[in-house]
């Protein structure tokens, strides 16, 4: 009966609501530029002209910004209590959407017009839905180096300006720069260790890989083992891994465990709490903390022990503290200066940068920004 | 009689070998030469060398406390199923009924999302259990106060309430931070028990325990229905609701230390009537001592077993669903005999 003609005007006016909702849903009268593989393989349509994004992984807001992207940055998964200084060298931050509890409501998306997500490789539940409703996703993240440069490389491809495409080549060159400073000088000490090794001279020119625990959290004991982007830092500033049979970030221990690793250097998240030394305490007995080989990992835009682009100055750090007399040359804040003002434009001021090395947050929630 | 005491001796010196064993193992180790070394410079307070120090320091401010503490929280949630089972007449009751645990798991997760420190997180963690079970309770007396329907009715209402105010708060957390914080909390863990908390909490669960065990013979008389209990001069309705009120303390007391721990409750009563009977008197301080071993048993596997601590909570879990497989199979065996 519902096919009968007097029923006709109404289908025709059924289907062409459903048409229309499908189509601005999908297509928002959208132009498409190009297409980019993500990190996933998936096959995007860029949007042209591409205004607003929406960025639902931690990390990747940093790749943005130093891509120029912030100004089209209008949604965010960050807060500025748990990364400062990115919202205090780029204010513009604020003015974006901050998405609670990492998952967007889709018809806010619609509302401020967001054409474009990048998110984790391993959200694939939410870019599922996304990509189902019509926006363009693109899944990206890394935990090595050659996932870090394609990530940069990619959002580049995304963006398309020349300033991005040029700051990236850049950025990648100074990462391979810097890489192979440390590998290189590694490699030298190790190869003039391994031919002195003669009864005479071996005691002298040792080359020792010290063993590294990196604790993600206090309370409660978390640590991050092997398969990890900190397990790759640690190897490549010349370092063991303490926690070697523990695969991945953020593994909860127990104390008695770590004692039996008995590191000889122990690096200590920024924000995972303060680690009591005194006599009453068990830490007191470990090796690392006897010989004061306990350091508070530095906190840049992003934290530079995770996912952020400051990973070559992770490496450099790490490598001045695990074999300083190897490492003497470095200049923490001279590198970490070039570093801001090079690939953010941004010009800290040295006890700024002293700040950054302490990982302590910045005195002010706004930078004066110079005119 | 007398062989219910035998049990009961034969359980207590159990629970005292399983906790010596428990002290002996642990990641790091520790052997039988250093462990008495440790003790002789325990008693006699010598300066000690390194390693030594570390030995003293894993046994005594490591390993200790946990197995106290381990102890502690098993013979409570034992005590506290137990109590449990026998007010509402059910061995499928456990101290989660009432929905002490939903309620206890939403105070910490809140305390979390606040960003308040240990000690608040345990206190609000408490005060979540027991508003929970005043909630339910609450609903019961609503229709009817000397309902156990209305009871089970009301603890079903304020499990899910606080489970779904839980899943809210889930929701609102930072995932970066606070959402780990709070799935790992509401996992459990006894890591972070130390002398310092047990000293607070060792004297309420010890009362509770006591005087629940006490309370067994009117538990018995309960058992028989409330006409019978209250001719053989039971006052049904205080020993109902006042045996639910220590119970609940137990266990919301048990959540705010170590998170939610399930089947503890459950199992841990089957097993003492499986050993001794199914009078309350015997069965809930026999609960006390099996809960407590079974509670270190789970504790050592989950700091022991791997590197990485698996949360109590999943070995507990397990633990209990194999347990539980094999006593019904006795049960089970025990009922085709009787045929």
């Amino acid at each position: 009966m519902f096919f009968e003609k007097k029923y006709l005007q109404l289908w025709v006016v059924i289907l062409v609501l459903y048409g229309g909702m499908y189509g601005g849903l999908t297509s928002c009268s959208q132009a498409w530029a190009h297409e980019v593989v993500d990190q996933s393989g998936t096959v995007v349509k860029i949007p042209s002209p591409l205004h607003n994004i929406a960025d639902l992984w931690f990390a990747h807001n940093e790749t943005l910004l130093m891509l120029d992207g912030a100004g089209r940055l209008k949604a965010t998964v960050n807060r500025p209590s748990k990364i400062p200084w990115m919202f205090y060298a780029v204010p513009a931050l604020y003015e974006a959407q901050q998405i609670k509890g990492g998952t967007p409501n889709i018809e806010d998306f619609l509302r401020l017009n967001i054409q474009l997500v990048f998110i984790s490789t391993t959200s694939k539940l939410v870019s599922t839905t996304l990509r189902r409703v019509g926006f363009s996703v693109i899944e990206t993240g890394f935990t090595n180096v050659e996932e870090l440069r394609h990530s940069v490389q990619l959002t580049a491809d995304v963006l398309q300006t020349p300033q991005a495409k040029e700051k990236a080549s850049l950025y990648l060159k100074w990462l391979d720069e810097k890489l192979a400073f440390v590998t290189s000088n590694l490699e030298h000490a190790e190869n003039f260790s391994s031919h002195s090794l003669n009864p005479i001279s071996s005691s002298a020119h040792h080359f020792q890989k010290p063993r590294v625990l990196h604790i993600y959290s206090l309370h409660p004991l978390m640590i991050d083992g092997t398969d990890s982007l900190i397990d790759t830092w640690i190897t490549l500033a010349g370092g063991k891994n303490a926690a070697h049979n523990i695969s991945g970030n953020m593994k909860p221990v127990s104390f008695e465990q770590i004692a039996a690793w008995n590191p000889d250097i122990i690096i200590i998240e920024s924000n995972a709490g303060e680690l009591r030394n005194d006599p009453a305490s068990p830490w007191h007995w470990l090796k690392a903390v006897q010989t004061h080989k306990v350091y508070t990992n530095p906190l840049g835009l992003f934290q530079w022990d995770r996912y952020s682009l400051e990973f070559p100055l992770q490496v450099l750090w790490a490598a001045k503290l695990l074999h300083p007399a190897l490492f003497e040359e470095i200049n923490m804040s001279e590198e970490c200066m070039e570093f801001y003002t090079r690939f953010f434009g941004i010009h800290f001021s040295p006890s700024e940068i002293n700040r950054i090395l302490l990982a302590q947050p910045p005195l002010h929630t706004h930078r004066a920004i110079p005119q | 009689m007398k062989s219910s005491y035998i049990v009961f001796g034969l359980a207590l010196t159990g629970l005292l070998v399983v906790m010596g064993c428990c002290l002996a193992i642990g990641r790091y180790p520790v052997y039988v030469s250093d462990m008495l070394v440790a003790f002789c410079s325990t008693c006699t307070h010598s300066v000690e060398p390194s390693h030594l120090g570390l030995v003293r320091t894993i046994l005594f401010d490591i390993r200790l406390p946990r197995i106290l503490g381990a102890v502690l929280v098993g013979a409570a949630l034992g005590v506290s199923g137990a109590s449990f089972q026998a007010v509402f007449r059910n061995p499928l009751v456990s101290p989660g009924m009432l929905g002490v645990l939903s309620g206890a798991g939403f105070g910490a997760a809140l305390a979390i999302l606040l960003g308040l420190n240990p000690r608040w997180i345990e206190l609000m963690s408490f005060m979540g259990g027991i508003v929970a079970v005043i909630l339910g309770v609450g609903v019961a007396r609503l229709f009817d106060s000397r309902s156990l329907m209305m009871l089970i009715f009301g603890g079903l209402v304020s499990s899910a309430l606080f489970t779904a105010l839980l899943s809210l708060l889930k929701f609102a957390a930072d995932p970066q931070g606070q959402l780990p914080d709070i799935i790992f909390w509401l996992l459990g863990s006894l890591s972070r028990v130390g002398f310092s908390q047990l000293i607070w909490v060792v004297g309420p669960i010890g009362l509770g325990i006591l005087v629940l065990t006490l309370c067994g013979r009117m538990l018995d008389a309960l058992t028989m229905g409330d006409d019978e209990a209250a001719t053989l001069g039971v006052p049904v309705l205080w020993v109902r609701y006042g045996t639910i009120v220590l119970a609940t303390i137990l266990a919301a007391l048990t959540v705010s230390m170590v998170g939610m721990i399930g089947w503890v409750g459950l199992i841990v009563p089957h097993m003492a009537r499986f050993l001794i009977g199914p009078a309350n008197r015997y069965v809930l301080p026999l609960s006390a001592c099996l809960g407590g071993s079974f509670l270190l048993i789970c504790d050592t596997l989950a700091r022991s077993v791997s590197a990485q601590e698996i949360p109590i909570g999943i070995i507990s879990d397990v633990m209990g669903v194999i347990t539980f497989l094999i006593i019904v199979q006795f049960t089970q065996r025990n009922w085709r005999g009787h045929d």
